[in-house]
């Protein structure tokens, strides 16, 4: 007798149909599982026999072949194990129960009970768009499924209980839509602007680079609260979307990094260390993981000590930067994972960090320097429109009382400089002011001819680079959107060139 | 180029890299005015081989041939080059006066310079961005009042310097080491522009490495050919302080620009200044010395921001969060305010977000 049960595997961030089919036939006992499966499927046997039978049902002493179709796709992982527990119970007679349009995701361990599983949000999306209605789930991945609606998802502690389900003995419990207000809630991150001392340029700098969606560089000394800036941007990033979240969530549940909220309902901040490799960053490996560019989608990357990264992993950020998404090809594929972040980098002004301060002596020599700042090329430049020298705080100012702007205020504004964003841009196929091309900058961020004078004396008089131009007047422009003028100021460029990048 | 018989000999004996100055010069002195170089040498051949040992002695001689000598002087055209000996008609006046002239001076670019009104502008290669802007607007107002600004090669304020004469070719640029080699090698386009559009010049073949002893005689070169030199910044234990003591040996006139205590890059200027140095805080300070009639300082316009932000300034330089204080402006609108004035040249940098008066003005 033959069964055909329903399971789903994952490809990036995309859900694949898989049918497990399980045969029995007369001859030498064996258990066989064919399908292009790597070492954690091929193993799923010795997991399911046992489950089995602790379950209180038996695997018969016949031959029997299970098949993952379609087999010309590789499979990997453990989410298969329920899936071929039941249809080896349906196939010997054990399980009379039409399971044919119900999926089933989960882990098998020997005493039976079902464990969770990665990738468990983007499958059912995926299913339901596919046309599945029912599923059957690890309990542990429940939360992250409470977040989809348009489908009856039931949670499995154990095999049996599954059987019990089944045979409708004692049907399972089923997953509760969650609310879908659960995200944004303001004053959950961890780091407030409130609480930074002092730094008034660095913080407004900050609200610019966020309100335009601007990459930003701080420099300075090591210990003058680069990283503490850092990780106050995602609290004051405009409130996340339900769908940013489910697009953020869905990243997490493919690397297995959700934790027990299932879901990501606050803008990641990524910090690599500067010894990740490129495929760290990128993506990559043979089962494709996502990289950490990915891991800040929709949130913040964080690069400290910029320079000190390697050379080929900077690099491979210029295309998901221009992009939004990285594509990430392997031997066992291409896939695609979103990566749209707010690159934040950090670096000192030269490697002993004291060049420019006015007390301190730096000791690099003009080579040195030289070589430091060469390590981070033009191009990648280019894609960082804010440059802010950071400097110690005083004590006098660490000990002042009086607190700052929180960031749910500065939150406000933000949301309202973005939703000014994206009326202008409905059209142009870009949000932010970052994003604009040349032909966006001539349309949009028309220069008076007072500004255009501001421009041509600041070109000369404070060696800008020619690449510098785009930038400034990108800036500028948001921060005239910021003042809600629909036209740049001189006063907006003015404050443009003084966070000028070169 | 056509060199004189005593040029070519000069040429000849700066060719041998092992032999001091002070026995080329001996050499010069021995050998000039006789025709035949070979027999020259071998009748003085005690003499000679006593000052530089008998190796050097037969290098001499073997080299005392019209051959070597061609090679020599082709190779020097090849390099683009063209010495300026002591026995050259254009060798500068103010160098054969001071103690140890250079033999020959090695130049690219426009040789007609040296005989300009010389003056030089010299100051740290790590000066704060305050200094740059000084040596920047002090090179603007000498060149444009008839002088050819003498400097280094250096980054910081001898870049400065050489940016800011180059448009109008006004600029000799005195390397340490041979021409081909500049250091710092990240100046060498810098410098290829000043001999394109100006003069560089070395006491050094163009092949020679440059080595730390040759930056301190090089000083003597840029006080030497200047009349007065001004000096922007510089470290108490510095080069610059090299270039000034060589000034006062020469009796030349020293500039100095003053600092507030505690910045580094500005303690030997004000040592200077403590010794006798004339102050200069705004290039009217050396004009008027030298009776150039004082230019009325151009008219700027402020706005109330500017104006407020350039009165908090008056007494010290000040952190950007302070001029807040003081002013209670906005950051933001600071921000723009400040890069007016510096786009204006009214304030620079003075360390990292810490802004100074370039010179205290009346508003």
């Amino acid at each position: 007798m033959i069964a055909k049960i329903q399971s789903y595997t994952l490809y990036g961030l995309n859900g694949i149909p898989v049918e497990v089919e399980v045969d029995v036939n007369n001859g030498l006992p064996a258990f066989d599982i064919v399908g292009l499966g790597d070492a954690a499927v091929k193993e799923s046997k010795e997991r399911v026999r046992s489950a089995v039978k602790n379950s209180g049902r038996i695997i018969p002493p016949k031959k029997i072949t299970a098949n993952f179709a379609p087999a010309f796709i590789k499979k990997s992982g453990s989410a298969f194990d329920l899936a071929l527990a039941v249809g080896v119970l349906c196939a010997t007679g054990q399980l009379v129960a039409g399971v044919g349009k119900t999926v089933f995701l989960g882990e098998l361990s020997l005493d039976g009970s079902v464990k969770k599983v990665v990738g468990v949000l983007p499958i059912l999306i995926a299913a339901i768009a596919d046309g599945y209605k029912t599923f059957i789930i690890p309990k542990e991945n429940a939360k992250e499924a409470s977040f989809v609606s348009g489908a009856e998802i039931y949670a499995a502690e154990s095999l049996s209980a599954v059987i019990d389900h089944l045979s409708g003995l004692n049907p399972l419990e089923k997953v509760l839509p969650a609310p879908r207000n659960l995200c944004g809630t303001p004053n959950s991150y961890d780091s407030d602007m409130a609480f930074v001392k002092g730094q008034a340029v660095a913080k407004r700098a900050l609200e610019v680079a966020v309100s335009g969606g601007h990459n930003i560089l701080f420099v300075g000394a090591p210990g003058t609260g680069k990283t503490m800036l850092a990780k106050c941007i995602p609290s004051i990033m405009p409130d996340m979307s339900f769908e940013e979240a489910i697009e953020t969530t869905k990243i997490y549940s493919v690397a297995g990094l959700l934790d027990n909220e299932g879901i990501v309902n606050l803008r990641p901040f990524r910090s690599p260390h500067h010894t990740a490799t490129s495929v760290a960053l990128t993506g990559g490996g043979t089962s494709l993981r996502p990289g950490e560019i990915s891991l800040a989608h929709n949130g913040v990357l964080f690069l400290d000590e910029m320079p000190e990264y390697s050379r080929a992993t900077l690099e491979a950020l210029r295309q998901p930067l221009e992009d939004g998404v990285i594509s990430v090809s392997r031997a066992s594929g291409t896939v695609k994972y979103p990566a749209n972040f707010i690159l934040c980098g950090s670096m000192n002004p030269c490697p002993c960090g004291n060049y420019g301060s006015e007390s301190k002596e730096c000791t690099c020599t003009p080579a040195q320097i030289a070589k430091y700042k060469a390590r981070i090329s033009g191009p990648l430049l280019d894609r960082i429109d804010i440059k802010i020298d950071v400097d110690e705080v005083k004590y006098s100012e660490l000990t002042d009382k009086a607190q700052g702007e929180s960031s749910a205020d500065i939150r406000k504004r933000v949301n309202r400089t973005r939703k000014i964003q994206a009326e202008r841009f409905k059209n142009d196929g870009i949000s932010v002011n970052a994003d604009m091309r040349e032909k966006h900058i001539a349309k949009y961020c028309v220069l008076s001819r007072e500004c255009e004078n501001i421009l041509k004396n600041a070109y000369e008089n404070l060696h800008l680079s020619p690449r510098a131009r785009s930038r400034i007047i990108k800036v500028a422009r948001t921060i005239a959107d910021m003042d809600l003028y629909d036209d740049i100021l001189p006063k907006h460029l003015l404050e443009a060139i003084n966070y000028r990048n070169g | 180029m056509k060199y004189n018989e005593r040029e070519l000999l000069i040429i000849w004996l700066d060719s041998f890299k092992d032999i001091e100055y002070k026995h080329k010069r001996a050499l010069y002195d021995l050998l000039s005015g006789k025709s035949d170089l070979k027999r020259n040498i071998e009748s003085n051949a005690r003499e000679i081989s006593g000052a530089i040992g008998e190796t050097g002695y037969n290098a001499l001689v073997s080299s005392a041939n019209s051959d070597y000598l061609k090679d020599t002087v082709a190779r020097l055209a090849n390099a683009g080059e063209r010495a300026v000996t002591m026995a050259s008609d254009d060798y500068p006046d103010s160098l054969k006066e001071i103690p140890e002239p250079p033999l020959a001076l090695y130049c690219r670019g426009n040789v007609g310079l040296l005989h300009e009104n010389l003056f030089g502008v010299v100051g740290s290669r790590k000066s704060i961005p305050l200094s740059l802007s000084l040596a920047k607007e002090f090179s603007g107002e000498l060149v444009k009042n008839g002088f050819t600004l003498v400097t280094g090669t250096a980054e910081g304020v001898d870049s400065e310097v050489i940016k800011a004469a180059l448009s109008v070719g006004k600029i000799i640029s005195v390397a340490a080491s041979g021409l081909d080699n500049i250091y710092p090698a990240e100046n060498t386009a810098l410098i290829e522009k000043a001999a394109k559009n100006g003069l560089v010049i070395s006491e050094q073949r163009e092949y020679v490495k440059p080595m730390p002893y040759m930056f301190p005689v090089r000083n003597r070169i840029i006080a030497g050919l200047a009349t007065g030199v001004l000096v922007v910044s510089g470290r108490l234990k510095s080069g610059t302080m090299h270039t000034a003591g060589y000034c006062v040996d020469y009796g030349k006139d020293l500039f100095a620009v003053p600092y507030s205590v505690g910045i580094e890059s500005g303690a030997g200027t004000n040592e200077l200044i403590k010794r006798g140095a004339n102050l200069a805080d705004s290039p009217n300070d050396i004009l008027s010395y030298y009776g150039i009639e004082e230019k009325r300082e151009e008219e700027i316009l402020f706005s109330d921001t500017e104006r407020a932000i350039v009165s908090a300034l008056k007494e010290d330089a000040l952190h950007i969060e302070k001029i807040a204080e003081r002013t209670g402006i906005q950051i933001y609108e600071l921000s723009s305010a400040i890069t007016a004035l510096e786009i204006k040249g009214v304030i620079a940098k003075n360390g990292i977000n810490t802004y100074g008066l370039i010179r205290n003005r009346e508003i």
